[in-house]
């Protein structure tokens, strides 16, 4: 991790940092569910299209 | 990527439990954003699904977009007409704006709402017919038209590649409850030739029922984007392009050249099935007369009584289409004699059975087709020209232009 | 894929809750233990379990006895029935063939009789694991008594799979500190692994599979760059399905409480073959250098000692990952890569002066590291001479 970002958190107030913190951890949990329930959804699909041919 | 050890400024930061009530209030979000996702139609300029909404581009319509496509074009007054069937009905070969489906519409009138749901390659119990009857009590004033190849044995639960959208149903608790189907989606469960793969379809419909995953991402990847590559959009960017930004480009059978659409190589093969149309069900006296193989006319006669709930089959058109006459015309006599009987048969074993039935294409012409079975715009005009008039018998017959 | 079924997820959601929620901690233990033996009776069946159970139980009775001969003998079983399941017909193709097509020919026939149409579930995991147990216990590690514990060991279901490969002293460790009490922290870090494993698996692998499908064919006809990005992708498709992999099962073992082992750690930023292998499969490539290399004396005989030893681990690690000649052919090829890596500053002008390079240039050594890992993805998937055809090919000739 770039130094300046390292500098800049450990810089931080207390309380701004656990906002923040809390904050990016609900973030993180979302993105978590919004993964998972992607895959819920695409596991599903199947391997290979339907193909359709006259007939 | 794995790391060993999170780095201490991003130990400072994480809070576990806030990633935790994140995920799940999260995963709660979204739930109740799947459930509602169908609240409202999302297909602005629907005509049919045309391969970019459908499982040819591994999208799968679910039962709640289906049904908010519905009710978004019928209102509560009108006749509620669903086609479903297969590529006969949808209207391959006829641009989305000279489909069969607008013509039957302009001709029905406005106390009807016409919907095409028709899926390619699919059978009549699939697709449209189970959205007709999720939405039953919704629109209680249905019909429903669907296509059958002559005494064609008709499965309660329809074929596997759309089998997806009876779970959907059955799961979300849309239909009636029909013995004869359970059982038969049973038997599949039990006997299917790749049981894992029935199993998971199961489980994940089951899931989808709760958590409504797919019709989430279904809007979403109508919408915003679709989200890996398939064969029908194998490259950047149309791969992930909006399957709403696709527009139903039904290629017109009339922009070929009649000897174009009829050449020898498919004429030779197409002449071979049209030949052996009724072959499986008819054999030859003594006399030289064709009498009914009875093994296979009560086969297919016994798939009819358990194809479509009881409640259901009156309200059930089944259309029984001729094969062109660029076809018909070549055969001799006796085979087309054969065809006669074995239409009529189909029809009166669907009519006897209790639902509506009839034929089409004897007297269309082969311009009206553009292969051996799939009709030109012209054609499709014919269609909508002999239905229409039979649509509103059964909707006299049942009472639904009582006002 | 296991883990992309909605039976696993239903199953991996049930188990951790229930797991969490019985009262007592002692009860998790046997709890977690017939969950794996459920998960592994659904995915293998009855025949693919036989196997496991089998070799499950020699392991751990030989390791009880302490006895050398004991162990070495489960060793040879397990390393036998590896052999078997896995290898057969490759050896029969490799040794019996080339002798006598006719014996080769009923070898196969009698062989294909006998043997499923799969290898048992996890076979390439869990015969290394037991080999590790067996051969830590030969050399006076403690073996692990309880019954129960050694279940565990053996059939966890996280790591069962597709690994990563666990050594038993941390595994123990992890799973009595971890099953005390649930952790937010665990619980935390677990998802988030879980949800990231999924979406280096379905999101971009899957996507890249397609992609590198549609232009496998033409690859002759890509252009230069078109022919770069093909093997780009291809490392990058490897690497986000392994490491999808992994991370879903250190996950699902971390919502436990359990630590696995990391997989992967970056490996495209090495700047060296070595550092590669240090990145890459880390419990694939400590095991065979701890059981392999080691034992063959590693680096402690001389140079040529070290790079015969060094080329008969890689050839072996190449082998594990599939019964193929390609296979064996990219584990010597990264065998002939440490080697150099290893000995070329001991050559005097172009080796000092390359080692120098490296030193003051970091950006060097770390593009002659990933061309050579990248070609040795040609390799790794496709057959020798397809995989030098298309090597040569993006170099222009």
């Amino acid at each position: 991790m770039p130094n300046f970002i390292i500098k800049f958190i450990n810089e931080l107030p207390p309380g701004v940092l656990k906002a923040m913190g809390c904050l990016a951890s609900l973030v993180t949990g979302f993105a978590a569910a919004f993964a998972v329930y992607y895959v819920l959804y695409r596991m599903g699909l199947p391997s290979k299209p339907f193909i359709y041919v006259a007939f | 990527m794995s790391e060993p050890s999170l780095q201490n400024p991003l130990r400072q930061l994480f809070q576990p439990l806030a990633v935790v009530i994140g995920f799940v209030l999260g995963f709660g979000l979204l739930v109740l954003l799947g459930r509602n996702s169908t609240a409202h139609d999302w297909h602005r300029n629907f005509t049919r699904f045309h391969p970019m909404i459908a499982p040819d581009s591994m999208y799968q319509p679910t039962m709640g977009e289906m049904c908010a496509i519905v009710r978004a074009r019928c209102q509560p007054d009108q006749v509620l007409v669903i086609v479903g069937g297969n590529s006969i009905l949808q209207g391959v070969g006829q641009p989305a704006d000279r489909m069969w489906t607008l013509r039957l519409q302009e001709q029905l009138g406005s106390r009807y709402a016409v919907i095409n749901l028709a899926f390619r390659g699919s059978s009549p119990t699939d697709g449209g017919a189970l959205v007709c009857e999720a939405l039953r009590e919704v629109f209680p004033k249905q019909i429903y038209i669907a296509n059958a190849a002559p005494m064609q044995a008709i499965s309660s639960i329809g074929l596997e590649s759309y089998r997806f959208i009876l779970l959907d149903a059955y799961f979300k608790k849309m239909l009636l409850p029909w013995a004869p189907r359970d059982q038969e989606l049973a038997d599949y469960f039990a006997s299917a030739t790749d049981r894992e793969h029935a199993h998971e379809e199961k489980l994940g419909a089951q899931l989808d029922a709760w958590l409504h995953f797919r019709d989430y991402w279904n809007e979403w990847s109508y919408k915003r984007f679709f989200t890996f590559p398939t064969t029908m959009s194998p490259t950047y960017p149309l791969a992930y392009a909006s399957r709403g930004s696709f527009d139903d480009e039904e290629t017109d059978y009339n922009s070929f050249p009649f000897d174009v659409r009829f050449n020898p190589k498919t004429v030779e093969a197409d002449l071979a099935i049209t030949k052996a149309t009724s072959e499986p069900f008819y054999v030859k006296d003594e006399k030289g007369n064709w009498q009914p193989i009875a093994s296979a006319h009560q086969g297919f006669l016994k798939t009819l009584q358990g194809a479509f709930p009881a409640p259901l089959k009156k309200r059930t058109l089944i259309l029984v289409g001729r094969n062109s006459s660029f076809y018909t015309e070549k055969l001799d006599q006796a085979i087309r004699a054969r065809d006669d009987l074995a239409y009529q048969a189909t029809v009166d074993g669907w009519t006897a059975a209790g639902y509506e039935s009839m034929e089409y294409g004897k007297t269309f012409l082969p311009s009206d087709y553009g292969d051996r079975s799939h009709l030109t715009s012209e054609g499709g005009e014919k269609l909508a020209t002999v239905v229409a008039p039979k649509v509103k018998a059964i909707a006299e017959k049942l009472g639904y232009l009582v006002p | 894929m296991i883990f992309t079924t909605y039976w696993f997820l239903i199953f991996a959601v049930l188990t951790t809750s229930v797991y969490w929620l019985l009262p007592k901690p002692m009860l998790r233990w046997p709890f977690l233990g017939l969950a794996c033996l459920v998960f592994h009776a659904h995915f293998a069946g009855p025949a693919g379990m036989a196997p496991i159970i089998l070799l499950m139980i020699i392991t751990y009775l030989a390791g009880l006895t302490r006895n050398k001969a004991a162990c070495v003998g489960a060793i040879t079983i397990c390393v036998a029935t590896l052999c078997f399941y896995k290898y057969a017909l490759f050896l029969i193709g490799a040794a019996v063939q080339p002798l006598s097509e006719s014996l080769a020919a009923t070898l196969t026939t009698k062989t294909r009789a006998i043997m499923p149409g799969l290898p048992p579930l996890g076979i390439s995991f869990f015969v290394f694991e037991f080999f590790h147990y067996l051969y830590d216990v030969k050399k006076g590690a403690e073996p692990i008594r309880n019954p129960l514990k050694f279940l565990l060991f053996a059939i966890f279901f996280p790591s069962l799979v597709a690994g990563p490969i666990k050594r038993y002293p941390q595994f123990l460790a992890s799973l009595e500190e971890g099953s005390r009490k649930p952790s937010a922290q665990n619980f935390a870090e677990g998802l988030t692994r879980i949800a990231l494993g999924y979406v280096k698996k379905t999101l971009i692998a899957d996507n890249l599979t397609f992609v590198l499908g549609q232009h496998e064919a033409g690859f002759a006809t890509l252009g230069l760059l078109g022919r770069w990005m093909f093997v780009v992708g291809l490392a990058l498709r490897i690497l986000m399905d392994f490491s999808g992999y992994s991370d879903i099962a250190i996950g699902f073992a971390q919502l436990l409480g359990v630590r696995l082992p990391e997989n992967f750690n970056w490996p495209y930023l090495a700047r060296s073959i070595q550092e590669f292998w240090q990145r890459w499969h880390i419990s694939l490539s400590s095991w065979i250098r701890d059981y392999v290399y080691i034992p063959l004396g590693g680096s402690r005989h001389g140079t040529v000692r070290r790079v015969f030893n060094g080329l008969i681990a890689f050839g072996l690690c190449g082998l594990w990952h599939g019964p193929a000649w390609h296979f064996v052919q990219w584990g010597l090829y990264h065998g002939v890569g440490l080697s150099v890596c290893a000995t070329y500053r001991n050559v005097p002008g172009l080796g000092t002066g390359l080692g120098k390079l490296f030193d003051k240039e970091p950006l060097s050594g770390w593009i002659v590291t990933q061309v050579y890992v990248a070609i040795g993805w040609l390799l790794f998937f496709y057959p020798a001479e397809e995989a030098w055809k298309m090597a040569t090919l993006l170099f222009g000739l």
